[in-house]
């Protein structure tokens, strides 16, 4: 064996968030001992697998021993890609694979139970699911339940929400395309009804008010929806939603509200700040106010909220010193309000304070003070 | 607290010995082991200590790596080629420079790069189609050091990567997803390989790249999240691509990432007082040579490439004018 | 059989079917219960001997053998758990006979009333297990991580208990646990400005406090008591105070200082999002008891010798010979452990006069009753178990000490489906207001109950769909099309937003216009008192355990070789415990180091050529009943997640691949 070969990343695959342990040297040796079985026993299988794909052999029990070796090692991508080949020659030769697709969502779900983010795990799921749908088997619906659980015990996991927007993306397209012959008014209903649930679904995960990628997942799904709802015949069949869809300004109303209780909450959680950030400049909601000055009063209504807000924080805070995020959106608010922030006294004192209290950052508030930074966002 | 050098380098060398052989975590590591020896060679390049691993072997089992079928690298002999593997290769020759021993494989590898972007301009790891900005920096950055880098893949790609911009400025995995600071790196890194940082707003992006400094002095990845050494390198090499570095306090960040050293056994973790790994140790050193190179006696890196300046000052830089 | 069914039990933990698909490897067997014993021991000597298969008892059999003691471990009766078991009814009236013959040392004036004839109360005694000594379990505590460092957790199944409830001006308020942002953000009663100052309050319990100089807060107000604190430091309103002090703390007093508090408001705190959204776990099939049975099957696995039904008779200081009411006598080389409940006749005289005689009593009065109804109103759906507290001047007794119950209903394995039992228990030491208290608490939660199943009924005439049903329509749940096999959250469905199963619940009517149109049916109902010496703080357990405050450090002028164990405290949880043991255990061997101390990588050896693959730790340890479906896996807890401490690399066989999503 080559010496290079050995260099190992023995411990980068799993190092994230264990604790340092410093083992003494018999433990290392007793582990060497125990591993002696493992590495056999692991070499031999992954041996097995090669040679057997190498031949292109392309049986059931090929096949089974790919299942296992995956089930120890769901990292290693050459055997899945393996196992895709396997079923893409058995299709081939016009044997029927759903029963064996149908497996592979088995097989891959209890590896996500055990390794949710594994990248190739999450990309095999994808791949079978595309053959699925290309055998008229589509799974959507039921791949759409899964991310739910799988996101109810990871709320951020970054693949979970990314996959979860992949299966609304096929769903919608599974709906259109199934109605093909009907009018659009019915492709658009089940449009609104798809998303709509997810809007209800980001709703229960903002409860979490920390989890940003609800609140991304819902800036995404507004003026989505928004769009759709404009061209729905009835939209009495959608009761809850019908008065916070009217206008972008009555859904910018409605935001504002959850935003202001979330601030509430907690001023220090930079996930509501962020969201708020969105709804005070996203063209979706600053191009529909009928003149400039709805808009301003808006942005005067949210300035005053936020100053209120901060007026309590300095209060608590034990130096009297501001809220950061509450600066940052003054800042912003005003900036929006006027057109040259960088003569603004106010601003520059805010700006001043901000270098006190998140010093982390000084750079570049001073960046800010100096004017050599438009202020547009939070 | 110091940069105890020494017994980094000691670790990283460790990484090589017989005992790790015994462990099955290192059979189970197989699948990024191409990718391992980028890490560590990184770290060693850095501190300036080439000799801790062996030019020649490390070249011989590069070349053990090549997937025949695919004419890309895989991550380990008898594996198949993949995006991520193919650019740690190239990573490593280049490092080298010892680019003669590819010989025709190098149009073989082109050839590669290029047949898997797809028709919207994205690019897949390999043949089985999972898409994700970070094959888009692999893809670029790959032909930008082999010096093949062509309109034609960057017209295209440019406009998928632009997709995923999201309102907060950063970018996600694909259109839609989340921002996230490794991504932001790679998107990133792609604007700036292929000339076109002039497409996004600096400000906002950087904005949101300086909020991911918490109280500790590390850097986290995303909103409201634990900070983790790893992203000293992805947040502070985009800042530093955009000019705006200076956004984050160094002297934090620095004793952060010191404090997440093993100064026993050498190695840095993700986070104070937990396992080191070759991955954590290779981005501590990156953050701490792009904040400071001269103080630790480190090359200063490229934050662009993620290679020592010293490299990449060779490549024929891509600019959009003359081409 | 004799009068009292005496060989009727119920089926241990070996016998039964697990109620879900896990099955642990395998669950040894005991000594006189699932495997016959010897009529007679058949060893000579051993290093201790332990009178007493108590809870205490059996983790201190199973450390020391783990640790290489020679144990014997000896009952008095024919059934494990001593003062810790889980009985049948009949086994109740024969122990109720018994406390009230003065034969079960440190309990006293025990009742049991069972209404009706065996006609009108038709009932199988072997149905119920009713725990003397009930207990519940904080998902974050050191018994919850010793049942894992130990192995023992396979052996059990556990369940998640959520519902606080917070009896008040003459109702029951679902204590809405506003214990997380997620709570905060939706309770739809509070204003901006409570929210605000409550998470300021939550954030100071859980983050601030690990700050040394935020901490000293706790101490400058060491002797405050804990609602003036809040009130004063945190501008809290009273109904969350009362929340925070009676439900989520826990507190008996209303003058309970502010550390101690603020100390059990952690453990609250701490304990949510460990395995799941809820703070507390209970044991399928009872708790003590199950619990101590689990750790003597650990210690027969390590070499414990077992014998039920047998009795110390005489023990000769002098030779160390130990004899037995079965004729054999037996060496004890070190030292002799006994309950308090199985001491001798001719120790009892020492004990009382050596041991006890300074030591303060405190007095815990508890009345079981088990009712014919279920009675899910109070517990979240999916789940079997709630607690209910009352607080110090909320019954028209103006009790002084609030009345703490646990509700378990038959999905938990200790009664009937449709039945459920109520445990009551109270620390005041006035005896006869103490019963008068407890007593209007369960007429209290009965008047409830049935004033719920009324309006139940009337609604029940008009056709309705729940918002609970209307929010589940939306995501088209269906669990029957995941396999058991196919995830790890299978069973149960944790709703989509708990705030809605709330909306459902009625117990916040007032109760003072209503009378009941029939009367709440019971099986029995069981009141007794206990003796105990610790404090009800713990503070001689936990805190500066010694010679003069605890009795397992005393030591007998004449019996050097003899330690006492404790009565359980008065505390509902599992607290105080594993401190105890480890007491007893580094008195036995000198200090608590080699505690459990024990590598069981061996026995789950990973890629053994049998096909059974090793279980996900996790799973095991929650792959049982309603917990199944409320575990995050292994690495859920990711990468850049809170760090948990050791409760997910206990047991790892190989590390999970978890690269995070940025290598490149």
């Amino acid at each position: 064996m080559v010496r290079a070969l050995k260099i190992t990343i023995i411990t980068c695959l799993s190092q994230h968030g264990i604790k340092r342990q410093h083992v003494s040297d018999a433990a290392k040796s007793a582990k060497i001992q125990r591993d002696k079985k493992k590495i056999a026993h692991y070499r031999n299988l992954t041996d097995a697998c090669l040679d057997l794909r190498d031949s292109h052999t392309y049986t059931q029990d090929a096949y089974d021993k790919t299942s296992k070796l995956l089930e120890e090692n769901p990292e290693f991508n050459a055997i899945w890609n393996y196992r895709r080949d396997i079923l893409e020659s058995w299709q081939s030769n016009n044997k029927d694979i759903v029963t064996h697709l149908l497996e592979e969502l088995n097989l891959s779900m209890g590896l996500l139970k055990r390794f949710p983010k594994c990248y190739w795990i999450w990309s095999h799921r994808v791949w079978v699911l595309f053959k699925l749908e290309s055998l008229n088997k589509p799974q959507w619906s039921t791949e759409l339940m899964i991310v739910a659980k799988m996101l109810e015990y990871d709320l951020r996991n970054y693949h979970g929400w990314s996959y979860r927007r992949f299966i609304v993306d096929n769903i919608e397209k599974a709906e259109t395309s199934a109605t093909t012959t009907a009018n659009e008014d019915e492709q658009i209903l089940a449009l609104v009804k798809i998303n709509s649930k997810e809007f209800e679904y980001t709703t229960s995960k903002i409860n979490n008010i920390s989890n940003f990628s609800a609140w991304h997942n819902r800036s995404q799904l507004i003026p989505k929806i928004y769009k759709l709802f404009q061209l729905l015949k009835d939209k009495s069949l959608f009761p809850q939603l019908q008065p916070i869809f009217l206008s972008p300004y009555s859904l910018l109303q409605h935001e504002l509200d959850l935003v202001k209780t979330g601030m509430y909450v907690d001023a220090d959680d930079s996930s509501v700040w962020l969201y708020l950030s969105w709804l005070l400049t996203d063209k979706f909601f600053v191009e529909s106010f009928e003149s400039t000055q709805n808009y301003k009063d808006v942005l005067l209504q949210q300035l005053n909220i936020v100053e209120e807000l901060n007026e309590l924080e300095k209060d608590d805070h034990p130096k009297g010193w501001d809220n950061r995020w509450c600066l940052k959106a003054m800042i912003l608010i005003r900036t929006l309000l006027d057109d040259s922030p960088e003569n603004d006294d106010l601003t520059k004192n805010w700006l001043k304070r901000l270098i006190d209290i998140d010093p982390l950052r000084k750079n570049k508030y001073m960046d800010q003070l100096n004017g050599k930074l438009v202020i547009v966002s939070i | 607290m110091a940069l105890v050098k020494e017994k980094h380098i000691q670790f990283i060398k460790s990484l090589n010995d017989d005992v790790t052989e015994q462990m099955i975590e290192y059979w189970l590591s197989e699948h990024l082991r191409l990718n391992g020896i980028y890490w560590g060679l990184t770290a060693v390049l850095l501190l300036q200590e080439p000799s801790t691993l062996d030019q020649q072997e490390v070249i011989k089992f590069v070349l053990k790596c090549w997937d025949l079928k695919q004419g890309g690298f895989a991550p380990f002999p008898r594996h198949d080629a993949h995006m991520l593997s193919t650019l740690s290769g190239i990573q490593i020759l280049a490092n080298y420079g010892a680019w003669d021993v590819l010989n025709e494989k190098k149009q073989d590898l082109v050839k590669f790069i290029k047949g898997l972007q797809l028709p919207n301009g994205s690019f897949q790891g390999d043949r089985f189609g999972e898409v994700d900005t970070r094959f888009s920096y692999n893809a670029v950055s790959s032909l930008a050091i082999l010096g093949e880098l062509t309109k034609d893949v960057t017209e295209p790609a440019l406009e998928f990567v632009l997709r995923c911009q999201n309102f907060d400025g950063g970018f996600g995995m694909v259109p839609g997803a989340e921002s996230h600071a490794a991504q932001v790196f790679t998107c990133i890194g792609f604007l700036a390989i292929t000339d076109n940082l002039h497409h996004i707003d600096v400000d906002k992006i950087g904005s949101w790249l300086s909020d991911r400094q918490v109280e500790s002095g590390g850097l986290n990845g995303r909103p409201e999240k634990l900070p983790d050494v790893c992203y000293s390198w992805w947040v502070l090499s985009s800042l530093a691509m955009i000019g705006k570095a200076h956004w984050i306090d160094f002297d934090k960040l620095e004793q952060y990432i010191l404090s997440c050293q093993d100064t026993e056994n050498g190695g840095i973790s993700d986070r104070p007082d937990n396992e080191c790994d070759v991955f954590h140790t290779c981005f501590g050193l990156t953050g701490l040579s792009l904040m400071n190179n001269e103080k630790y006696s480190m090359l200063s890196i490229d934050p662009i490439y993620c290679m020592p300046k010293e490299v990449t000052k060779k490549f024929d830089k891509w600019k959009q004018s003359t081409t | 059989m004799g009068p009292y069914g005496r060989s009727e039990r119920r089926p241990s933990m070996a016998e039964r079917r697990p109620s879900v698909s896990y099955t642990p490897p395998s669950i040894p067997h005991l000594a006189g219960l699932e495997k016959p014993q010897d009529p007679h021991l058949k060893l000579d000597h051993c290093d201790v001997l332990i009178l007493g298969t108590g809870l205490v008892e059996s983790i201190l059999a199973a450390s020391l053998s783990w640790a290489g003691v020679e144990v014997l471990h000896i009952d008095q009766n024919k059934y494990y758990g001593d003062l810790a078991s889980t009985l049948t009814v009949e086994q109740i009236k024969k122990w109720v006979m018994e406390v009230n013959q003065g034969r079960i040392n440190h309990f006293q004036e025990a009742q049991l009333y069972v209404p009706g004839g065996s006609q009108t109360n038709n009932f199988c005694s072997k149905d119920y297990g009713i725990d003397l000594t009930p207990k519940i379990m904080f998902a974050k505590s050191d018994l919850l991580a010793l049942l894992v460092k130990s192995r023992v957790y396979r052996y059990l199944e556990f369940q998640s208990l959520s519902n606080f409830h917070v009896f008040e001006n003459g109702q029951f308020n679902r204590k809405v646990s506003n214990t997380t942002k997620q709570d905060l953000f939706t309770d739809q009663r509070l204003s901006l400005t409570d929210k605000r100052y409550l998470m300021k309050f939550l954030k100071f319990a859980l983050i601030d406090i690990q700050d040394e100089e935020k901490n000293k807060l706790i101490w400058d107000n060491a002797k405050t008591p804990i609602g003036e604190f809040l009130k004063h430091q945190f501008k809290l309103a009273e109904p969350q105070i009362n929340e925070l002090v009676y439900s989520i703390a826990l507190c008996s007093k209303e003058l309970t200082k502010a550390p101690e508090a603020m100390a059990r408001i952690r453990r609250y705190l701490t304990s949510v999002d460990v395995y799941g959204p809820f703070p507390v776990m209970m044991l399928k099939f009872g708790g003590p008891g199950e619990i101590s049975q689990g750790f003597c099957r650990s210690a027969a696995v390590a070499g414990t010798t077992y014998k039920l039904d047998t009795r110390l008779i005489d023990y000769d200081q002098d030779k160390m010979i130990a004899r037995f009411s079965d004729g054999s006598s037996v060496k004890i080389k070190e030292k002799l452990i006994i309950s308090p409940t199985q001491i001798p006749p001719f120790l009892r005289a020492q004990y009382e006069n050596e041991v006890v005689k300074d030591l303060q009593e405190f007095y815990v009065t508890r009345l079981t009753a088990i009712i014919k109804r279920d009675c899910h109103q109070w517990t979240s759906d999916h789940e079997t178990s709630a607690i209910v507290v009352f607080p110090p001047h909320s019954l028209p007794t103006d009790n002084n000490e609030s009345v703490q119950v646990i509700i378990q209903n038959g999905g938990s394995g200790i009664c009937p489906v449709g039945e459920s039992i109520w445990y009551a228990q109270l620390i005041e030491q006035d005896l006869s207001r103490a019963k008068l208290d407890l007593q209007l608490a369960l007429d209290k939660m009965q008047m409830t109950i049935l004033k719920e199943e009324e309006e139940e009924e009337e609604i029940d005439e008009q056709p309705q769909q729940s918002s609970i049903d209307a929010a589940m329509d939306d995501v088209d749940y269906d669990d029957n099309l995941l396999k058991p096999t196919d995830m790890i959250m299978n069973s149960g469905v944790t709703p989509p937003s708990p705030q809605i199963v709330s909306s459902s619940f009625k117990l916040g009517d007032e109760l003072n216009s209503f009378t009941p149109k029939k009367p709440l049916d019971f099986v029995c109902k069981l009141g007794y008192v206990q003796k105990t010496y610790i404090k009800p703080n713990l503070v001689n357990v936990l805190l500066n355990a010694n010679e003069s405050n605890n009795i397992i450090y005393k030591t007998l002028a004449k019996n050097p070789n003899v330690i006492f164990s404790n009565m359980p405290s008065a505390e509902l949880s599992y607290d105080g415990v594993v401190s105890e043991t480890k007491g007893l255990f580094s008195r036995v061997t000198g200090s608590d180091e080699d505690f459990f101390d024990v590598d069981f990588e061996d026995d789950e050896e990973f890629g053994d050529d049998d096909d059974d693959t090793p279980a996900h730790p996790n799973a095991s340890i929650i792959g049982n009943g309603d917990l199944l479906s409320q575990v995050p896996p292994e690495n859920a807890i990711e990468s850049d997640d809170e760090d948990d401490d050791d409760k997910h690399h206990n047991d790892h066989h190989h590390h999970p691949f978890d690269v995070d999503q940025m290598e490149l």
